[in-house]
């Protein structure tokens, strides 16, 4: 018969306790089913988390946030010492032995520090931000723009080398002045052009590019110029540092061989 | 009985008087030489070694990096704080000594993130003939302005429980809002984990203040794995 067909809900079907069910009051009775599992969790949970369980909850909470925001690092203003020749008239004021030995002592190693600065020329490089200074002593003589290393990766295509184009940081020697320098071209310069690398050690030689100086501190590295002076102030070499025709020509003339070349 | 026990008292205290007068290392001269000396031996090794250090002077307000004791880059402090670890109120001490020794691998936090470029080369050409390649042109390196953002806050973490913070006086408005924030919310939970942590780590906090140009410089161009010495800091 279809009308009961209709009015029979489905077995499954989810049957709503209607609002009589939802509404009742403290009056009503008993429930029975998942009703009366539920008053039984809220009686669980009202016994752990009564009014006074939400205190305490909240009690440990502040206390919590409030250790938490007294944990961290306090600070002081720092208090200075009185420097070597402030101690030096102190000293020399007492008669302590021990003291004005102690004074001596600490006077020879601040005039060791002193002299590891050299006294003549030497360069200073900062490959972060592309500059060059030639110092004398403490003097600064001269301050350029210069390119550093690219930080470039190149990887060869059909093959498994890589070079990275980074200049290196340390303290490096002048071993070499060399006046129109001759670039012999290494591997990578083939490559990164797609060129075969050649056999003949000849074919590697290319004039005129490195500028007219050049000074040899090392591992291929060099300080030289170059054809790109409009590029000079940004990181495009592949290690080297290149300069402008002017400052180099200053530098070149100033660094002995032996100098102390400084590249941070 | 009691006069000599009372004599015997004062003989006592007679006898120990000069022996503590004479005690050289009591005087605050000879303290402060005996630091002086500690911390010029240190120097001297730090450059006499292959590595860079920063050299941090109170009396100067100035932060040197240096290799092989001579200076390279100098920054102006215009703030100079110590401070050290609180936990729940509670300050954790100093370790004896800190200020006297150099403190090795220094690392930047946040760290400076470097995005290398990779250049994968055209194969050779059978001819040799790199113009038919019609290789396409390389961009242009970033300058170290264009490539890094610098922090306003950051910090130069040793790892012998020495760190230094590093705030730009006019703010460093390097980064966005939603990074700053970032940035910040990090070096917090940072400041809680160190203090925290049971290990000497971040025993000693150094906070420096600079402009904004100066810390921008540090942050760009420290190299990594630097030393720490600190001079000019009076004892305690």
């Amino acid at each position: 018969m279809p009308a009961e067909h209709v009015a029979r809900p489905a077995p499954d079907a989810v049957v709503s306790p209607g609002p009589a069910a939802v509404d009742a009051g403290p009056s009503a009775g008993p429930r029975e089913g998942r009703w009366a599992a539920w008053d039984a969790a809220k009686g669980v949970a009202g016994r752990w988390l009564g009014r006074r369980g939400v205190q305490v909850g909240l009690g440990i909470l502040f206390l919590l946030g409030l250790a938490l925001a007294g944990t961290g690092y306090d600070y002081e203003p720092a208090r200075t010492a009185a420097d070597l020749p402030a101690l030096e008239v102190a000293v020399r004021r007492g008669s302590d032995r021990e003291q004005k030995r102690a004074l001596a002592a600490a006077q020879r190693l601040a005039a060791r520090l002193q002299a590891q600065v050299p006294k003549g020329s030497y360069v200073v490089i900062d490959q972060t931000h592309n500059r060059i200074k030639l110092m004398k002593g403490e003097t600064l003589v001269l301050e350029a723009p210069c390119s550093a290393g690219s930080g470039l990766v190149l990887r060869e295509s059909a093959g498994s080398r890589v070079w990275v184009f980074d200049t290196p940081r340390g303290a490096f020697t002048v071993l070499s002045k060399i006046e129109k320098p001759v670039w012999k071209k290494p591997d990578w310069a083939f490559v990164e052009e797609g060129e075969p690398v050649p056999r003949d050690p000849a074919q590697r030689f290319e004039y005129g590019v490195l500028g007219e100086y050049a000074l040899y501190f090392g591992n291929g590295f060099m300080i030289h110029g170059t054809l790109y002076e409009r590029l000079i102030g940004r990181p495009v070499s592949h290690g080297c540092i290149r300069v402008g025709r002017e400052p180099l020509r200053g530098i070149y003339r100033a660094v002995p061989l032996g100098a102390r070349v400084f590249i941070y | 009985m009691r006069i000599l026990a009372g004599g015997s008292c004062l003989l006592t205290l007679l006898a120990a008087a000069p022996a503590s007068g004479a005690a050289p290392s009591a005087t605050p001269e000879r303290r402060a030489l005996e630091r002086e000396l500690a911390l010029l031996r240190t120097e001297l090794a730090l450059g006499q070694g292959p590595d860079f250090y920063l050299r941090l002077d109170a009396r100067t307000m100035r932060l040197t990096l240096m290799l092989k004791g001579v200076p390279l880059q100098v920054h102006a402090v215009d703030g100079f704080e110590t401070g050290r670890p609180r936990v729940a109120f509670w300050r954790r001490p100093s370790p004896p000594g800190w200020d006297l020794r150099a403190h090795g691998g220094g690392q930047l936090e946040p760290p400076r993130e470097r995005d290398r470029v990779e250049i994968v080369a055209p194969a050779p050409s059978p001819n040799g003939d790199a113009a038919a390649l019609e290789p396409s042109p390389p961009a242009l390196p970033p300058t170290a302005e264009e490539a890094y953002s610098v922090p306003s806050r950051y910090r130069i973490v040793f790892a012998g429980g020495v760190s230094v913070e590093v705030t730009a006086t006019d703010g460093g408005r390097n980064r966005g809002l939603a990074r700053r924030a970032f940035d910040g919310l990090a070096l917090r939970l940072r400041d809680l984990q160190s203090a925290l942590r049971p290990s000497p780590s971040g025993l000693v906090r150094i906070r420096l203040r600079m402009s904004a140009g100066d810390a921008a410089l540090l942050y760009r161009s420290l190299p990594p794995a630097v030393h720490l010495v600190v001079v000019g800091l009076a004892s305690g």
